[in-house]
């Protein structure tokens, strides 16, 4: 298991797309100077990532249609 | 921490910037051979194969796969399944190695025309492991 990082900026997500396996953790990093969100369309997950935190989804699961 | 199913996750960024996770399933393979490809009608032949994984760098094999060997009798038809049966590990049947586990699984036919064997593992949504296939195996009726 390995933890896949990615960086919000207030340009955006980087890099814009990871790649991780089934196993492996995802962090969302916060190096700016202002508050980040982060929300996902397919998982049910929401961040609220303040400055010099990280964030991390906690396993709730997909988000089904219907 | 998730997204951990296989699939692609799309997201936003403070509701302006997009970002995208992909997860891939970790490494599995199936194989499917037997002793020959030719037998007389009826006699029986052992279909035999191995089931690799990558186990997570686990110091042991304890993962249970549902294997599904399809045959089919003619090129172009499609596949049915002939049988369906849980792999497990066995001190008989189990290898575990530096990158990961191999199960070796066995399965008796008797074909009476020539015929095409593959096996499966399914992926199923939660699933840890990627969808496995085994190159096809055909056995031909010698007179």
């Amino acid at each position: 298991m390995k933890w896949v990082t990615v960086a919000l900026t207030a340009s955006g997500p980087a890099p814009k797309t990871v790649t991780k396996s089934t196993v492996d953790s995802l962090e969302f990093v916060n190096n700016d100077s202002v508050a980040h969100t982060v929300n996902f369309q397919g998982w049910h997950c929401s961040l609220d990532v303040q400055p010099g935190a990280t964030g991390a989804c906690h396993n709730d699961g997909p988000r089904l249609d219907g | 921490m998730g997204p951990d199913w296989m699939g692609s996750y799309p997201y936003i960024e403070d509701g302006t910037f997009q970002g995208k996770v992909q997860v891939r399933g970790l490494f599995r393979s199936v194989s499917l051979t037997a002793l020959t490809h030719s037998v007389t009608r009826g006699s029986p032949l052992e279909l035999h194969g191995q089931l690799t994984f990558d186990n997570h760098m686990y110091p042991f094999c304890a993962a249970v796969f549902p294997l599904r060997v399809f045959a089919r009798h003619e090129q172009g038809q499609p596949y049915t399944r002939i049988a369906w049966f849980p792999v497990r590990p066995a001190k008989t049947n189990m290898r575990a190695g530096k990158r990961g586990c191999t199960y070796r699984w066995q399965l008796n036919v008797q074909p009476k025309v020539s015929t095409t064997y593959l096996a499966e593992v399914k992926a199923r949504v939660w699933d840890t492991w990627r969808q496995a296939r085994s190159r096809p195996f055909t056995v031909l009726i010698r007179p």
